[in-house]
């Protein structure tokens, strides 16, 4: 009797030790797959190259404030719902006037806060416009050219674009033709009619 | 009894030091540890005692021993006591690996080097957006001009000709146009304001062919930066991204997966490409823009195929290899015939 219990003793004794090391083992084994497994290979980086380097306009608020203050009405249409003081957009929001958007157009005006500034669509019959406005302004490449004039236009493929800086933010109103064909959309506006439009925009919204 | 009983005391304990040495090579566990034997408290062991001069009492010098001569009188290095400093000359430092030849994901022309007879390109260019996602998520991709290719409008032939599916890259910002198109970044007036980019395969360019327009839907065309979809016109996708914007054209615009006003992340599926363009002819491409709010100009095209060439690198895993243009581009040029309008 007694040796059957010293031999059960000892037999208990070795499945213990037994088991604590197959425990020990089995942490081991979960590890070692992450031990083992070859490690994800970084993301190729490009090489580097010169590249066109962003910095914030500084904008002049307080001109923005005295032309706003000047304005005789609002110019947002009613769908437009325009921040003010610390809440509005990053740069002074500038509106085409007098331009008729109807649902036959292609629905209701759109105006998108970002956080660099923002967009302004306008549907129209003959072509949508677009005013984009941003504080973020990039370095151009080195050697090109002298600067713009006060109002810069330029034909696209679908359209055409006019560019101008006020109070430090940069400004540029699309014209997107509508049923164009032979993808040359510039047919759909003149550069005076664009220049117009974009000589018309009114400050509509200032912190 | 008793001695039974030791006997499988003594078993016992056999089979568990046993089991506390199984192990084997490389079976991930701990090795085993030998317990420290030595008390902590105890002295150290004494300092190894002077070499003796005669261990055997021969009364003869062991350096001048048959075969002493053998010995490398060079005092030998152990790894762990040659530290800097120390007065022993360490082993020579093993070389550091050579790094390994960059292998070429693909290869591209030197920004500006349009297409010879195709017009002049733009010289000094800038990554204008670094860190872009490519435009196309994943098939391979050619940029190459569409009108002075196989299957364009100077040279004819089909444009899913093997030839148009091969590197390198060449570069079609400010290529001749005769629709009055300018930006500041061509050294010349009425030019092709993007890069063209072909996708895919011969193969599936003929899939492509055969397919009905509307479900044109094999190469997905996605946002490259976060940003706003702010217009779909035409032919058109446009997607406003802080000071930039880039305008995507030719896709399947009955299959586009955005709407107007859709917020969009990079690497999101915008749509297909395809060769929509308002009812004109053109090939199964992308013409990709970029629109950038420039210090000294304003909004304006600035050139897309360094970016392009960037994001190609990262979403191939590789660098592209840069191709000297004097050597590359021994062909003759090719004018567009007189009278001929390019507006693409």
């Amino acid at each position: 009797m007694m040796l059957r219990l010293i031999f059960m003793a000892s037999w208990l004794a070795f499945v213990a030790a037994c088991s604590e090391h197959i425990g020990e083992d089995s942490q081991g084994d979960s590890a070692s797959p992450a031990q083992t497994q070859a490690p994800e290979p970084a993301p190729f980086e490009p090489p580097a190259r010169p590249s066109a380097t962003p910095s914030q306009a500084r904008i002049d608020w307080q001109a923005a404030r005295t032309d706003l203050a000047s304005t005789p009405g609002t110019v947002a249409p009613e769908s437009f719902q325009i921040q003010s003081g610390e809440q509005a957009p990053p740069v002074p929001v500038l509106l085409p006037t007098g331009i008729v958007s109807t649902a036959s157009a292609g629905g209701a005006p759109r105006f998108v806060q970002l956080p660099d500034g923002y967009l302004a669509t306008y549907p129209g019959a003959d072509y949508d416009i677009t005013v984009s406005g941003t504080n973020e302004v990039f370095d151009a490449a080195p050697g090109i050219g002298e600067g713009v004039a006060d109002l810069s236009f330029a034909a696209t493929v679908d359209g055409a674009m006019v560019s101008f800086t006020r109070y430090g933010a940069g400004y540029m109103v699309e014209f997107v033709c509508k049923g164009i064909e032979g993808g040359d959309g510039s047919a759909c506006v003149e550069e005076a009619e664009a220049l117009d439009v974009a000589q018309a925009l009114v400050i509509a919204g200032s912190r | 009894m008793t001695l039974k009983t030791v006997l499988v005391a003594l078993a016992g304990c056999i089979l568990l030091s046993a089991c506390d040495a199984v192990r084997y090579p490389g079976d991930g566990g701990e090795p085993p540890r030998t317990p420290e034997t030595r008390d902590p408290d105890a002295p150290p062991p004494p300092p190894p005692t002077e070499p003796v001069t005669d261990p055997y009492g021969t009364g003869e010098d062991p350096s001048s021993a048959p075969g002493s001569e053998d010995i490398d009188p060079t005092p030998i290095s152990d790894p762990v006591t040659d530290m800097p400093g120390s007065t022993i000359d360490p082993q020579p430092a093993e070389p550091a690996p050579e790094p390994e030849p960059a292998e070429y994901a693909f290869s591209y022309f030197a920004p500006g080097a349009l297409t010879p007879g195709s017009g002049t390109g733009a010289p000094n260019q800038l990554v204008h957006a670094p860190g872009i996602t490519f435009p196309i998520r994943t098939a391979p991709t050619y940029l190459q001009t569409q009108v002075w290719a196989l299957g364009g409008r100077i040279l004819g032939g089909d444009e899913c000709d093997p030839s148009n599916y091969t590197y390198p890259w060449r570069d079609n910002f400010c290529e001749t146009r005769t629709s009055n198109r300018n930006t500041p970044f061509c050294p010349l007036g009425k030019v092709h304001l993007g890069q063209d980019l072909r996708v895919g395969t011969p193969s599936e360019c003929e899939v492509l062919r055969r397919t009905p327009e509307e479900d044109r839907t094999l190469h997905e065309v996605v946002a490259v930066e976060d940003g706003v979809v702010y217009e779909i016109a035409t032919f058109t996708v446009k997607l406003r991204s802080g000071g930039r914007i880039y305008r995507y054209m030719h896709l399947n615009m009955e299959a586009l997966q955005v709407d107007a006003g859709d917020t969009v992340q990079a690497g999101d599926v915008l749509g297909y490409v395809s060769k929509d363009f308002g009812g004109a002819p053109t090939t199964f491409h992308l013409h990709f823009e970029i629109i950038q709010n420039t210090e000294e100009h304003g909004w304006v095209h600035v050139p897309p195929y360094l970016s392009l060439v960037e994001a190609y690198e990262r979403r191939e895993g590789g660098p592209g290899e840069l191709i000297d243009t004097a050597v590359a581009t021994a062909s003759a040029p090719v004018f567009p015939p007189e009278g001929m309008e390019i507006i693409e």
